[in-house]
């Protein structure tokens, strides 16, 4: 316990610490997003650089349509199109309303500063000063990666969608950024619903050939953060995709295919994070919990019994090549069964964890996993079988449903023993 | 990348054209050694020394039309075994080298109308169970939020030879493995779901499936189709606020007559923009193949809880603390003795991973389990990227305290640890060399050597 409170301390230190290294500067006019429950992807809209002062609450209570800076969305069919005004020619736009050459006591101020914050131009000397654009030092440029997305927005802009639908209501922002401007997933999908519009994720997402989205950016790895289905591809996802995939598996057949599911499943392959250095040595303790989740990937009798009998740790008196005898016998780990296994309950067995019954019905897919039936047949069966006899049934097992659904759906397992097969009760 | 023009009658009889098409062809190969030694029950070393070679062809967009709404995958897979020993093979009859196998090979054609087809070997993996079947999938997507599944077909049958790489591994237990003749003869599949389709804060599936024989002599007399499996099964996911999602699937054996799956998941993300929460609970009744006596036997439920807390300290670190614990109540036997003890197995988990520079990680899982044994796990992974992650090196720590509860010698500690070194060519190639070396206080140390080798073209 020590060890692991002691792991968990440097692991969180080393969580926090690499939280204070990665904090970078930001914009003091970006308005923090408010009333979003989570934000656009990093991977989807790479990290930008707009080192602006921006008043977009200014601009639009002035009643100034977005369209009057952004006039290309309008006829954008491509993500790659630049819709913001950047660099000199971007400026173009902002000279509709500011006069560059009147300054910052203007109205509207047009100074260079006006936008570029904390920028003081060094003029060129053989240009006049209303040459905005004669300077030695540049003010920071504006970076906006492309966003990993396609989108056209002349299709939107076609189908009469404001530009508040998808980037929200910009009354209250200043700098417009991916955190407070851009939308979500969960926003596109209020209308890509398969009805009103297609809901197919290569409608927007990248897709490679195949059909499948590509995953891999510079900006990083694109998968589910959680928001869908329960999709979050976390720490806990080995556990939980089991749920979100057999309630879908053409979800997640978008980014898989399906020797990605095989490639665990199969059990050709230890998959070292789900069974680590050793598991072999270690795996009968996992088994012998009856973990539910083992059957996912293996089931006994055509996965353990292979190599049981080949380690000679299965009863090979149970097979057609049998002969070698109960090897594990001889085992320095001593008998796989203790003592008391096999004895009856009549004649003084204990129902206990060390008798066979009791470990049989709490994990009797352990059994399967070095026995066949025969095993069972050896003592349970009656009839024409040559067991002892002991009944194996559960207590009113005649009356019961099971014994009626079993009976009438597979009644060879009850000719096992019963010839002819009675009826339930 | 460049499109490949492939004449091929299958294809334009498909497609009902006689042009030839333009296809996007994808080869994939992947090549997997492995060497390791186990140790058997007398003392003798097994060596093993395996081979498994993938071999994948995808066609797509064989309409095309740039939808890519109709191609081609397979997969084939050939194994061998180098440690098989003539020993072995006469020990177990029917055990094979050098296996030729087929993982799936299908056509699909999506978004025909409102319809979806796929024809040919496949896996279809819901809550009834994994199934893998040469047939069709038909899919119907209503205007309504609603479709609709049907499948039929064959069942994929190989597993009843003991082979732990055989072509299924989702055969049902209680086949009787290759002593049980009936249970080789082909079984049948038929199924059908119905599934909201389309609803953004909502999935809902119901379904139906039956694995059964060809009709055959019956004990019953007459003849009769034997049913090996067959299952109602649903499942639920609700988005129910953005800070909280509910998932709930289940399972119904119609030859046991019992409940065989029930699952429900709580999850609350982003509490305080840095705390998730997740509460799941797990019950789970075996069955097996209606045609195995294992299924007349008393077997109790399992009901597992399980909670999770993780702290996302931001995108590059977060830390997790989870705690479970299972209950099972041991019934009265067949001698009406009652012996209901509620038995309890608990464990609680932790760990954490921070990712460091660009493509540095370094991360630490830490578990402990008790109730038929206890098992302490701590492991320790990480690993670095150079040469603009070109190579990738990594390396796991793994010590392991264990102590079966039935089993009095199987106690004792195990370190291992495992280092490997991968190469990767842009998408193309990835080579991998993994070398695993185990050491504990029962066996001598062990050796699992790795290798792989995986390559993806386009033409």
């Amino acid at each position: 316990m020590k060890i692991l409170i002691r792991a968990l301390a440097i692991v969180s230190l080393l969580a926090l610490g690499a939280q204070w290294a990665i904090a970078g500067q930001e914009n003091p006019w970006a308005t923090p997003p408010v009333g979003r429950d989570y934000l656009p992807s990093k991977v989807i809209f790479p990290e930008q650089t707009i080192p602006l002062r921006f008043f977009h609450d200014k601009h639009l209570a002035q009643e100034i349509d977005c369209a009057t800076c952004h006039e290309k969305a309008l006829d954008s069919v491509s993500s790659s199109d630049q819709l913001v005004p950047v660099g000199a020619p971007g400026e173009d736009a902002c000279q509709t309303c500011h006069d560059f050459s009147t300054g910052a006591q203007a109205d509207p101020p047009s100074a260079c500063e006006t936008c570029h914050a904390n920028y003081a131009p060094v003029w060129k000397d053989d240009r006049k000063k209303d040459d905005f654009r004669a300077v030695n030092n540049p003010p920071a440029a504006m970076i906006l990666p492309q966003g990993h997305i396609k989108m056209n927005h002349k299709l939107h802009v076609d189908k009469g969608i404001a530009c508040a639908t998808c980037h929200g209501d910009l009354k209250n922002v200043q700098v417009a950024t991916v955190a407070n401007a851009m939308p979500v997933m969960m926003t596109c999908m209020e209308c890509h619903d398969g009805k009103q519009a297609s809901d197919n994720c290569r409608t927007c997402h990248i897709a490679d050939p195949s059909g499948r989205l590509v995953q891999k950016f510079d900006s990083g790895v694109l998968k589910p953060a959680g928001h869908f289905r329960n999709d979050a591809h976390d720490d806990a996802w080995l556990a939980n995709h089991a749920m979100t995939a057999q309630n879908d598996d053409r979800y997640c057949s978008n980014c898989h295919e399906q020797k990605y599911c095989l490639d665990c499943h199969n059990g050709v392959v230890k998959p070292f994070k789900v069974h680590p250095n050793n598991f072999v040595l270690t795996h009968p303790v996992h088994a012998r919990r009856s973990e539910p989740s083992c059957s996912g990937c293996h089931r006994a009798q055509n996965f353990c019994l292979d190599c049981h009998k080949r380690s000679g740790v299965a009863s090979a008196t149970d097979f057609k090549g049998g002969g070698e005898g109960r090897a594990w016998e001889t085992s320095k780990l001593g008998k796989f069964h203790p003592d008391g296994w096999v004895g009856t309950i009549q004649n003084g067995g204990s129902r206990g964890p060390s008798h066979h019954a009791f470990q049989a019905q709490r994990n009797i897919r352990a059994c399967a996993a070095c026995h066949t039936e025969k095993t069972c047949l050896t003592c349970h069966a009656s009839g024409t079988m040559a067991g002892v006899g002991i009944n194996p049934h559960p207590p009113s097992f005649g009356s019961s449903a099971k014994c009626k659904s079993l009976r009438a759906t597979n009644p060879q397992m009850c000719a096992q023993c019963h010839l002819p097969v009675p009826a339930c009760n | 990348m460049n499109r490949l023009v492939l004449p091929s009658t299958l294809f334009t009889a498909l497609l009902g054209t006689s042009a030839a098409q333009a296809v996007d062809v994808h080869i994939t190969s992947e090549t997997i050694g492995q060497g390791y030694e186990l140790i058997r029950s007398n003392g003798d070393v097994l060596r093993r020394s395996r081979l498994h070679q993938y071999l994948g062809l995808n066609l797509y967009d064989l309409a095309d039309n740039g939808e890519n709404n109709v191609f081609v995958v397979s997969q084939f897979r050939f194994d061998t075994d180098f440690g098989i020993t003539d020993a072995d093979t006469a020990a177990i009859p029917n055990l094979q080298n050098n296996q030729f196998s087929l993982q799936y090979l299908y056509v699909e054609a999506r978004d025909l109308g409102w319809v979806d087809l796929r024809v040919g070997r496949q896996l279809v993996a819901d809550d009834a169970d994994y199934t893998m079947f040469d047939g069709a999938l038909v899919t119907v997507h209503f205007p309504v939020y609603l479709g609709f599944d049907v499948l039929a077909g064959t069942e994929v049958k190989n597993a009843g030879y003991l082979e732990s790489i055989s072509t299924t591994q989702f055969e049902l237990d209680g086949d009787g493995g290759y002593d049980d003749q009936t249970d080789e003869k082909t079984g049948i599949v038929i199924g059908a779901s119905v599934y909201s389709d389309g609803l953004r804060d909502h999935h809902a599936k119901i379904g139906w499936r039956r694995i059964m024989t060809t009709p055959q002599t019956s004990p019953l007399g007459g003849e009769q189709s034997f049913v090996d499996m067959e299952k109602l099964f649903g499942s639920y996911h609700v988005r129910a606020h953005p800070k909280l999602h509910l998932a709930l699937s289940g399972a119904y054996d119609l030859v046991s007559s019992v409940i065989s799956d029930g699952r429900f998941v709580v999850r609350v993300p982003d509490l305080a923009d840095h705390v998730d929460l997740e509460l799941a609970y797990w019950f789970f009744t075996p069955t097996f193949e209606g045609s195995s006596i294992f299924n007349i036997f008393q077997t109790a439920p399992l009901n597992d809880v399980d909670f999770r807390v993780r702290y996302r300290v931001d995108e590059r670190a977060s830390a997790y603390l989870g705690a479970y614990t299972r209950f099972f109540r041991q019934g009265p036997d067949g001698n009406d003795l009652e012996t209901d003890d509620l038995i309890t197995d608990w464990g609680i988990r932790g760990g954490g991973k921070v990712l460091l520079g660009d493509t540095g990680r370094i991360g630490l899982d830490a578990f402990f389990q008790t109730g038929y044994g206890d098992i302490t796990t701590l492991d320790l992974y990480g690993g670095y990227g150079f040469l603009d992650d070109t190579f990738d090196l990594s390396g796991r720590l793994t010590t392991v305290l264990f102590d079966d509860d039935v089993r009095d010698l199987l106690e004792g500690t195990s370190v291992g640890a495992e280092i490997a070194l991968s190469y990767r060519i842009r998408d193309v190639a990835k080579f991998i060399l993994r070398n695993e070396i185990n050491s504990n206080d029962i066996e001598k140390v062990q050796y699992r050597v790795y290798g792989l080798v995986d390559l993806s073209f386009w033409l």
